[in-house]
């Protein structure tokens, strides 16, 4: 074989094409690479100005909470006796739970009439 | 104002890879003897490209994108530092007489060469360049580009000889 061989051999092929998948691949990513560069980004804007929002509501309705409610002690002498009178399985459960609703409606009511005593220091 | 300068650089890469897209793609491939490879580097120059390639600043599209691709090709080589072993065909027939058992000894004497060489063979051949403009696109010498051509054929011929 001799050099001229070798070259009309080479000149009766080329090298090979790019695929059709390769070529809509590229000019699809340039599409996009495009859209993304020319997209007005409002999406940061978007997403502080979510969060600022999130953040003062949430400080709001904190500030706005009542401080939690300390339940006082339940009577232990008053349970006891409550479930002796009651008797069997659940009596234990039973009495704690009317016990305790026995001094939040006593507490209110102690609240209602220190609100009024000191309504009427204010009117005198 | 922006989008137009977009949608312009869009519109002008798409046109310089309708135009010359394939043969970018040809000249990676016989460099990088890899399709794969090939197709990493194309999409490469490409999106480089959109971040800098003001129409305007671009006089020879052709020349610009050649050499970019050459610059990545061997970029991707020396971080390669060895070939990857491909059984994908490289070639595809142009002519009639082309039979398989010839385009695998053409392929298999193609990969043996160096990838300078085989940049060589595909200017001067596929791309029907002078050994001078082959100079002046890859910054070698006429004497370098010359000599590689030579190698080239005198290597293949060796390796084709049985066969050819």
């Amino acid at each position: 074989m001799h050099d001229d061989d070798v070259d009309g051999l080479l000149r009766k092929y080329r090298p090979a094409a790019p695929s059709r998948a390769f070529e809509e691949s590229l000019l699809q990513s340039l599409d996009r690479e495009i859209l993304g560069a020319t997209q007005p980004r409002t999406w940061p804007w978007a997403v502080a100005a979510a969060a600022l929002l999130t953040i003062t509501i949430g400080l709001h309705a904190v500030s706005r909470t009542p401080p939690a409610q300390v339940e006082p002690a339940l009577d232990a002498r008053r349970v006891q006796d409550l479930a002796d009178d009651i008797g069997g399985p659940h009596a234990r459960a039973m009495a704690e739970f009317i016990v305790r609703q026995e001094q939040r409606a006593n507490a209110e009511v102690e609240q209602g009439r220190a609100e009024d005593v000191a309504r009427e220091a204010v009117n005198r | 104002m922006r989008e137009d300068a977009a949608e312009d650089r869009r519109r002008f890469l798409a046109g310089v890879y309708r135009e010359s897209g394939a043969q970018l793609y040809r000249y990676a491939l016989m460099i990088l003897a890899h399709r794969g490879d090939a197709e990493d580097v194309l999409q490469q120059v490409f999106a480089a490209a959109l971040g800098k390639a003001p129409r305007r600043e671009i006089a020879d599209p052709a020349a610009y994108f050649r050499t970019a691709v050459r610059n990545a090709a061997y970029s991707l080589l020396r971080q390669r530092r060895t070939a990857r072993a491909a059984e994908e065909l490289l070639l595809e027939p142009v002519a009639g007489g082309c039979s398989p058992l010839e385009q695998a000894a053409l392929e298999q004497a193609l990969k043996a060469l160096p990838p300078e060489q085989r940049e060589v063979v595909h200017l001067h051949v596929y791309e029907g360049m002078t050994f001078q403009e082959v100079a002046n696109a890859t910054g070698e010498s006429i004497n370098t580009v010359s000599a590689r051509y030579r190698y080239a054929v005198d290597k293949m011929r060796r390796l084709l000889g049985p066969t050819g």
